[in-house]
């Protein structure tokens, strides 16, 4: 199963995604960076059956900082992203 | 046939012209311009003659010298009419000279566009978004028309973004961004900016494009604007020495990024600058708009380039309302507070700043002056205060907008946008117009004035820490200094008659002077005599920074004003003591003192005072003043200034002229630290003035 990642220390916090593909992204302070804007995603959304609307969001990214990963219930790395 | 007679190569006259009638408007290098012309030169190979100007005169001079077979021009709200009054005339001397136009000043809808050209018919071509790809590729076509604009619209040729009317439609060509930036060669590298060293102009230099949020009051904030694109790193180190090794007189280096310091390339770009000031000792200051968001990345870059990067944390308003309405989002009060401590404690000339704007969507006198109180009260050291302006090919000036808010608008000359010049034998004069919120269902005119005095007391009192160690005693005392400065404001009867005249002229200035319409500004500026007061400075100044300026002038005066308020306000709130307001009134005097004339900075001063100055300022003359004694004895102080600070302001008076509006604009864009006088125990008698 692939879903997005957003890597939070190239992104800017500027709502492209969250506005492209709302169901997936949402942008809010991040603790882990000084409280400055990031987005993130909700990965309890099945994205396949969305997957153009996010790779609208990806194809959007002003800085290129969204990728489709590869994820498994026991990648723990990817659930904390 | 007109192409290509004898060995003539055509001639390609490309624009990014400023008004010159009261001083240089826009002393800055063309350079959105130069990287057209740059592309173009590469593209067009030796086929082409192409030549930059910046300055009316030159161009004029030039049209009649050597009959371009093109002309093109950048459209900005502060040049469009300009451009399009020469544009004009140069077509009634060649009707066949096609006339090309580009730049963001243009509106966002098809139908709009289409208005547009149609009330503008000597435009023939114009080009929206990036310009480069799309004008290279209108000059390769047209020598297959023979240089016929309207055969090429007869064969309605599609160019990538451009634009144009073929009889009642509007013909638009595909729309694209330029992936790679650094497809375009490097216009200094080239020494195709090589001329413009020679002039009282500050460089300017890009290394990305595109903005990635919507804000709705400005045009980059369209979607089609999002994607971020950089030049190579290697390229702007380049250009950075390159421009430091010929840069002369001129202190300031403008970064034209729309979100400096925000990227993770931005580190590398700031300790290339830093290389380049400890090399070269320039540049002095550096002029950018600093990331929205992204703040420890931005700090960062701030560190790197201490003190010569005036630092800023736009947010516009502070009300949730009002930011919605313009699809904005605002850092957290925590970060904002932060990242002000962090930036103003890097240097002792650190000048940190706010935008606001006044009269936005849902805006009123209560939430402006709260989104002032928010900037005051959280670490911002100036308050940058902006009018809404309905800039075309924003999402807040379309129709939509328009009828949603109710605005009260109003039409009014461009400050420094008029001029009287000569094309041969023949004298015209022209003045640019733009469109301003004055008004709106939620902030009536009355309220939008009393705000704009509000903007003034806020320029005049607590902008380029004029009192900084005034307002600092205040907040030791848990005093805002948003409160002393509302004091001023509603307590006119303290107001000296100078102080008083001064604030009377700007009210009428910022009430009166408008126009209901863009026809009836253009029409009323340029009948005989009226444009000559827009040119003298009579009419069409900016308000805010000729009468902050013209304050700053009467600095005894406005001094006295802020101690009678401090005494008054402490006495309200019970705090007042005989030995609190003897510190406060020597505390104002030495800061009269220290800060006014700068321009006279050959003058040395001295003066006494009960208190060790030199000690508190140590402490930032954070120091409660109920905690401070007099000394037993007086402490004598000196003023000066040292050469490196003398050369600046030289450099400084020398680009904006010493005149009242001058002199706003040099208050404007200077760190005015940067400019205020040394200050030391008097050891030996050298007192050249005494400081009254």
């Amino acid at each position: 199963m692939r879903k997005a990642f957003v890597d939070r220390d190239i992104c800017i916090g500027c709502s492209v995604c969250s506005e492209t593909c709302p169901a997936v992204f949402q942008v809010k302070e991040d603790p882990t960076h000084g409280q400055d804007f990031k987005s993130f995603t909700n990965d309890s959304v099945d994205q396949e059956p969305i997957a153009g609307q996010v790779q609208a969001a990806i194809d959007s990214c002003p800085v290129q900082c969204i990728s489709w990963k590869e994820y498994c219930e026991d990648d723990s790395d990817l659930k904390k992203r | 046939m007109r192409y290509g007679i004898g060995s003539m190569k055509p001639k390609i006259f490309l624009s990014d012209l400023t008004h010159t009638g009261r001083g240089i408007h826009a002393p800055t290098f063309p350079l959105g311009m130069s990287y057209v012309a740059s592309y173009a030169k590469k593209n067009l190979s030796e086929d082409f003659e192409i030549k930059i100007f910046r300055f009316p005169h030159d161009l004029t001079t030039a049209i009649i010298d050597e009959s371009p077979q093109l002309l093109c021009f950048s459209n900005y709200s502060w040049n469009f009419e300009l451009s399009y009054k020469i544009s004009s005339l140069a077509k009634q001397r060649d009707r066949n000279l096609i006339v090309v136009f580009g730049g963001p000043n243009f509106p966002v809808l098809a139908t709009e566009r289409a208005e547009f050209l149609k009330e503008r018919p000597l435009i023939d071509f114009y080009f929206q978004n990036e310009g480069e790809i799309g004008f290279t590729e209108l000059v390769k076509k047209l020598p297959q028309y023979n240089f016929d604009a309207v055969a090429l619209k007869k064969a309605k040729e599609l160019v990538t973004n451009g634009v144009y009317l073929f009889g009642e439609q509007l013909i638009e060509g595909p729309f694209q961004r330029i992936v790679d930036p650094n497809v375009i060669p490097s216009p200094y590298l080239s020494g195709l900016l090589d001329p413009f060293f020679k002039l009282p102009l500050s460089p300017m230099i890009e290394s990305t494009r595109g903005c990635p949020f919507s804000c709705a009051f400005c045009a980059d904030g369209l979607l089609s604007k999002s994607m971020i694109h950089r030049f190579h790193s290697e390229r702007t180190k380049k250009e950075l020495h390159y421009i430091a090794e010929r840069v002369k007189n001129v202190d300031e280096l403008i970064i034209t990024d729309l979100n400096f310091g925000m990227y993770k390339e931005d580190v590398l770009f700031a300790e290339n600058i830093a290389e380049i000031q400890r090399k070269y000792n320039w540049p002095v200051v550096i002029g950018a708009s600093p990331g929205k968001n992204n703040k420890a990345q931005v700090m960062q870059v701030i560190d790197i380039l201490r003190g010569s990067l005036m630092v800023g944390a736009a947010i516009q308003s502070s009300d949730a309302d009002v930011l919605k309405n313009i699809k904005r989002s605002n850092i957290s009060l925590e970060a904002y507070r932060s990242f002000m401590e962090y930036s103003n404690g890097l240097s002792k000339d650190s000048n940190t700043f706010t935008d606001i704007i006044l009269a936005l969507p849902g805006d009123t006198k209560q939430k402006h002056f709260q989104s002032l109180r928010y900037g005051i009260e959280n670490g911002a050291q100036a308050m940058k205060m902006f009018q809404a302006i309905m800039l075309s090919g924003t999402e807040m000036a379309t129709t939509e907008m328009r009828q949603k808010y109710k605005y009260i608008t109003k039409f009014r000359i461009i400050p420094g946008g008029t001029g009287t010049y000569q094309f041969g034998e023949q004298s015209f004069s022209v003045a640019e117009v733009e469109e301003i919120i004055v008004g709106s269902k939620d902030l009536p005119f009355k309220d939008y004035v009393s705000c704009r005095v509000m903007n003034l007391v806020v320029e005049t009192y607590f902008n380029n820490a004029l009192f900084r160690e005034v307002f600092s005693a205040l907040e030791s005392m848990e005093v805002s200094p948003f409160d002393c400065l509302l004091y001023i404001h509603e307590h006119t009867e303290l107001y000296t008659p100078k102080m008083g005249e001064i604030v009377a002229r700007f009210i009428k200035a910022t009430s009166t002077d408008l126009y209901d319409s863009y026809e009836e500004a253009v029409k009323c500026a340029s009948q005989p005599g009226v444009i000559q007061k827009y040119i003298k400075g009579e009419l069409g100044i900016n308000e805010l920074l000729v009468h902050r300026a013209e304050l700053y002038q009467e600095m005894e005066d406005i001094a006295l004003v802020l101690f009678q308020a401090i005494k008054s306000l402490l006495q309200e709130k019970r705090l007042l003591s005989q030995n609190v307001e003897r510190y406060f009134k020597q505390l104002v005097d030495f800061t009269v003192c220290r800060k006014k004339e700068f321009y006279h900075c050959e003058e040395t001063w001295e003066s006494t005072f009960d208190y060790d100055f030199k000690s508190l300022e140590e402490k930032q003359f954070r120091v409660d003043p109920r905690m401070i004694l007099p000394g037993p004895q007086p402490f004598a102080f000196q003023f000066y200034y040292d050469a490196a600070k003398k050369k600046h302001i030289r450099n400084a008076l020398a680009l904006y002229t010493n005149t009242p509006s001058g002199l706003g604009r040099l208050i404007q864009k200077s760190n005015m630290k940067k400019m205020y006088r040394n200050f030391d125990y008097c050891l030996k008698e050298i007192p050249v003035a005494v400081c009254t």
